[in-house]
């Protein structure tokens, strides 16, 4: 609709509304006219009429019809009078007067051409000149008046009225309109300049403002217009600086509508998919790129497929974009490129793949070598216990204590290496919990202080106010490195001094326990080397017996059970050894352990109990021959591999098998296996006695049903305690 | 007419009477033993001012008057009532109507009628009890005083043209024209007794009299009648001597007319002369008459009138 259709459709529509109003105001006022016209000769009429019939009054009274007539002329020559007709009642008379032309007989009383007005004459009702008389009631009336008045002057009248009412309202009507005109014209003039603004607005000319000629409401329009460009100008602002982002991403970014048909993306798209706009633009997504349907809104990987058909891996993400009012307006893909980041995963996994290889290879041969290496020890310190029970010369008991001393050191180096290997490869599982630092320190005080005590060594202990207090830790690893702490401290301490051992408690929940001693202290440079393996420092020169892993596997415990361990040191002065480990409270049910002794062992008969060997090394065979005839009870069989031990163990039941591991032919296992699926040797307890002290092996034996598990070199008491337990029948469980 | 306004006073009476048979007589007293009623038509406004006379003159003394008003609602009951208390000693009746209002009801109450004409007052029937005392204090001016009166207003006038109704009561005073040349007036007496030979009969009299003496006379005199009577008046420069103020108003050139409020008095002083004992009850003339002049109308017809002596002087300009 363009300016002219609304300025005539403004201009029409006055002209209906104005058209009716003034029809209907115009008639209104003619009929108005018209009724007061009327109204003026009716009142006329009656003032006549009234006064020609009290003119009347004397001559009916009298009975003057000369009088009458003479009332009657008079009454007719008023104007508009058509005719006078008096009666008197009394004298029977009548006059009758009127106009030329005029005919009276056969008239009727009322008519659309005249208006007839009749009066009774009425004798007089009071006697005014007698003043003292009552007022007398009404009489009957001496005759009557009667005027006809022509209605010609006032239609005349009305007719000229209503040609100057009409040409009036049509004169105003074209005034009016040609105002109203005039004045939409100079309305609209500066909407048509703001039509023109739009439509540079609409053209992207969002700088320009529209001239703001007048404050009226066309004015305020234009200014609320320009308010809007504005707004719309830096709105516009921000969509270009947002595509501008938008295109300067890296990533691929693709909008898609609901449909699933593309909508716009971003050139790291195009580079990337090797499409041009207008091929990738209006194309479905799926198939030619993924299918948005199918996707979680969350990063996910992706393949994308290029135009040339190649595939690259994205970390994908859709998103629906969602207009205010709820309903999906389309998607938003974002694709990272992480054709590179597969390939360092690829690397990294074969990468992974070698070191756990590698990793395996070492646990073999670590466990081999431990094997190997247990093996011959076995054989040595179970002999030299065997020779250390003999009555031997001094010399000779000197020598088998310097084989014992040695094999033993030996074996604590193979102990502490594996143990060290297995936790940091995390083989070896701590069991954390709330320990007693008091219990803790008091199990190593007590295994430290025949040490000290020879050397003259004052150990103190400065936890008795600690008694409550816990640390999450596995009580046996920390008394292992409490142990280790106090045996360094009374080893590289000065004949007399003193270890001292103390903790407090630390910010961050922690407890710090101190151990220190008085020795020749630590220099600064060197601190940093006391917790590398196998790194003494001067405890070689110092002849201080030890394996150079001690330290470093304290601090693998420590940091195993999430704490940490350091030093201090003065040299001159002596050295603070600390470790910190996480505060708990205390729990609320500690199990204590039974104090009632053992009971003794029971008699034993000869040859009441027999025990299967089952072991390939000639040696070890010999070695336990040679131990067991230290008891009479028990009856030795062996056999030299899996198969022969099986069967011997069918055939002769015995009270208990002893099954080494590595075993030709048929692995330990295997043999433990069997012999538990066998219901005829299910029953029999099983004592693995191994050299392989890899890590988990001893759990997963114990699993397939082993009575317990004991490592090589045989410590030949705690075989004997172990083999006096199962045949009684009192270990329920396992014992190392 | 007269005969009419018996007939429906007639019947008026009747319900007045069965009214006053069965209305509970009010308790009497010492109080009510000088009771005067006086009955009067407020709406006529010669009345009200008779009445204030009447009112004033009969003063605070022992004469107790009651004034019932007999265009209000239930005046036949209280007039019945009234008249039957034995404390009742006299009527006032004030105009025509109250006096056949209280005749109607034959009470044996004296009654003493006022501004009316002797023409209008009520014929008591003979067969009316013989105790009944009626008198009137009238309209109807003496001859003497009238004559009197128009003399002194207008000396230079001699030949004195009368209208005279010979049907009515007092207009056939023989004693008019006796009193007349006595006076100095040569009388002109044309006797009429319709309305349509009022005109005839008062320009009969224009070549021979200078001024016509109209009596009050409701048979005659009218709205009507008196406007072509007063232009053939001033047509034939004859003046009318009228007998009421309005009448002058109308066009009469004077008037001579009663006193209305001393009418009343006058009526008081008798009935208070009656109720004392000290004279009985008698019919009375107005004792103070009412000169006026219409001064625009003795202008028209060039007459001279002299300020009026004792009589007080209306004049109308």
């Amino acid at each position: 609709m363009n300016k002219q259709s609304l300025l005539t459709r403004v201009l029409a529509s006055n002209l209906l509304l104005m058209g009716a109003l003034v029809v209907l105001l115009t008639g209104g006022f003619l009929w108005l006219q018209l009724r007061a016209s009327q109204r003026q000769l009716e009142l006329r009429a009656e003032v006549l009429v009234s006064f020609v019939a009290a003119q009347s009054e004397y001559a009916i009274l009298v009975g003057s019809e000369t009088e009458l007539e003479r009332i009657g002329r008079q009454a007719l020559s008023v104007e508009d009078v058509l005719f006078v007709v008096l009666s008197d009642t009394a004298h029977q008379s009548v006059v009758r007067l009127h106009r030329p032309g005029f005919r009276l007989e056969g008239a009727p009383a009322g008519s659309a051409d005249f208006l007839s007005v009749e009066r009774p004459v009425l004798a007089p009702r009071e006697s005014a000149v007698m003043e003292w008389e009552p007022k007398k009631p009404p009489t009957a009336p001496l005759g009557s008046v009667r005027l006809g008045f022509s209605m010609e002057k006032q239609r005349t009248l009305f007719r000229q009225t209503v040609g100057y009412a009409v040409a009036v309202v049509a004169a105003s009507l074209i005034l009016i309109l040609a105002c109203q005109s005039f004045q939409l014209r100079r309305l609209l003039q500066p909407l048509q300049g703001l039509m023109d603004f739009v439509r540079q607005v609409g053209e992207g000319r969002l700088h320009r403002k529209a001239p703001v000629a007048r404050l009226d409401e066309v004015g305020q329009l234009t200014v609320a217009f320009n308010e809007m460009v504005d707004k719309l100008g830096s709105t516009t602002v921000s969509k270009n600086y947002f595509n501008n982002i938008i295109r300067s991403i890296g990533e691929s970014l693709i909008v898609v509508d609901p449909d699933g048909t593309i909508r716009t993306a971003n050139q790291a798209t195009f580079a990337m998919l090797g499409y041009e706009e207008q091929e990738l633009v209006g194309q479905p997504v799926s198939p030619t790129l993924v299918d948005p349907y199918s996707l979680e809104p969350t990063a996910i990987e992706r393949v994308y497929r290029r135009k040339d058909g190649q595939s690259i891996p994205v970390l994908f993400s859709a998103s629906a974009l969602s207009p205010d009012d709820g309903a999906a307006a389309g998607f938003v893909l974002l694709a990272h490129d992480i054709t590179e980041r597969k390939r360092a995963e690829e690397e990294l996994r074969l990468a992974k793949q070698e070191a756990e290889r590698a990793n395996r290879a070492k646990t073999e041969f670590l466990s081999r070598t431990s094997h190997e290496l247990r093996t011959p020890l076995n054989a040595i310190l179970g002999f030299g216990q065997l020779l250390e029970i003999a009555e031997l010369a001094p010399l000779d008991r000197e020598s088998v204590d310097q084989i014992l001393r040695a094999g033993r050191h030996l074996l604590r180096l193979i102990n502490d290496v594996l143990d060290i290997a297995g936790i940091e490869t995390g083989r070896r599982t701590l069991s954390p919990e709330p320990v007693s630092i008091v219990e803790a320190a008091e199990e190593a005080l007590g295994l430290v202080q025949p040490l000290a005590t020879g050397r003259g060594i004052h150990v103190f202990s400065g936890l008795a106010a600690d008694e409550n207090r816990y640390v999450y830790a596995d009580a046996q690893r920390l008394q292992q490195v409490l142990l280790n702490l106090l045996s360094n401290a009374v080893k590289f301490n000065r004949d007399h001094g003193a270890v001292i051992l103390t903790c407090e408690e630390r910010d961050g929940n922690l407890l710090r326990i101190r151990v220190t001693d008085t020795g020749p202290g630590i220099a600064a440079e060197d601190l940093h080397k006391l917790f590398v393996p196998f790194e003494r420092l001067q405890a070689e020169q110092a002849g201080i017996e030890g394996t150079g892993l001690g330290l470093a596997h304290s601090r693998s415990l420590v940091r195993a059970m999430g704490g940490s361990i350091g030093v201090e040191s003065v040299v001159g002065q002596g050295s603070t050894f600390w470790l910190e480990l996480a505060i708990v409270a205390a729990p609320l049910l500690r199990f204590e352990p039974g104090t009632a002794a053992a009971p003794p062992p029971a008699p034993r008969d000869p040859a009441a109990y027999t025990v299967l060997y089952i072991e390939d090394n000639p040696s070890n065979r010999q070695l336990l021959e040679r131990i067991l005839a230290l008891r009479p009870d028990i009856h030795l069989l062996t056999a030299t591999d899996g198969p022969a031990g099986l069967a011997l163990a069918r055939e002769s039941r015995p009270d208990l098998i002893l099954l080494d591991l590595h075993l030709p032919g048929m692995p330990g296992d295997a043999v433990l296996r069997e012999l538990r699926a066998d219901p005829a040797t299910a029953g029999i307890p099983v004592v693995v006695l191994t050299a392989d002290a890899s890590p988990g092996r001893e759990s997963r034996l114990l699993a397939l049903g082993a009575q317990s598990f004991l490592t090589k070199p045989v410590d030949i008491a705690q075989l004997l305690q172990v083999l006096d337990q199962v045949l009684l029948g009192e270990l329920a469980g396992h014992e190392k | 007419m007269r005969e009419g306004k018996q007939r429906r006073w007639a019947r008026q009476a009747l319900g007045l009477v069965l009214l006053a048979a069965f209305s509970p007589a009010r308790p009497g007293g010492a109080r009510e033993a000088g009771e005067v009623i006086v009955v009067f038509a407020s709406e006529v406004p010669a009345y009200q001012e008779a009445l204030e006379g009447l009112r004033q003159s009969l003063g605070p003394g022992t004469v107790q008057p009651r004034f019932l008003d007999l265009t209000v609602a239930g005046f036949a009951g209280e007039l019945a009532a009234a008249l039957g208390r034995p404390a009742t000693r006299l009527v006032i009746a004030i105009g025509t109507d109250a006096q056949l209002a209280v005749f109607s009801l034959r009470t044996e109450v004296p009654v003493l009628s006022t501004m009316i004409l002797r023409s209008d007052a009520v014929r008591l029937p003979a067969r009316e009890p013989p105790s009944q005392r009626v008198a009137a204090v009238y309209l109807d001016l003496p001859v003497t005083g009238l004559l009197t009166e128009i003399k002194k207003l207008l000396p230079g006038k001699t030949r004195l043209g009368v209208i005279r109704n010979p049907s009515q009561t007092g207009q056939a005073d023989p004693a008019l024209e006796a009193r007349a040349r006595q006076l100095g007036f040569t009388p002109v007496v044309v006797d009429c007794s319709r309305p349509e030979d009022l005109a005839k009969a008062f320009l009969s009299l224009k070549p021979r009299a200078d001024l016509v003496l109209l009596f009050p006379d409701s048979a005659l005199y009218n709205n009507a009648t008196v406007k072509p009577l007063i232009l053939a008046s001033l047509e034939s420069r004859l003046p009318i001597i009228g007998f009421s103020s309005n009448f002058v108003r109308a066009g009469a050139a004077a008037g001579v007319y009663p006193d209305f409020r001393d009418v009343g008095s006058q009526a008081a002083d008798l009935a208070l002369r009656y109720l004392s004992g000290r004279a009985p009850l008698s019919d009375e003339t107005p004792r103070k008459l009412v000169v006026a002049v219409n001064q625009r109308i003795t202008r028209v017809l060039g007459l001279q009138h002299a300020p009026s002596g004792s009589t007080d002087l209306v004049v109308f300009r």
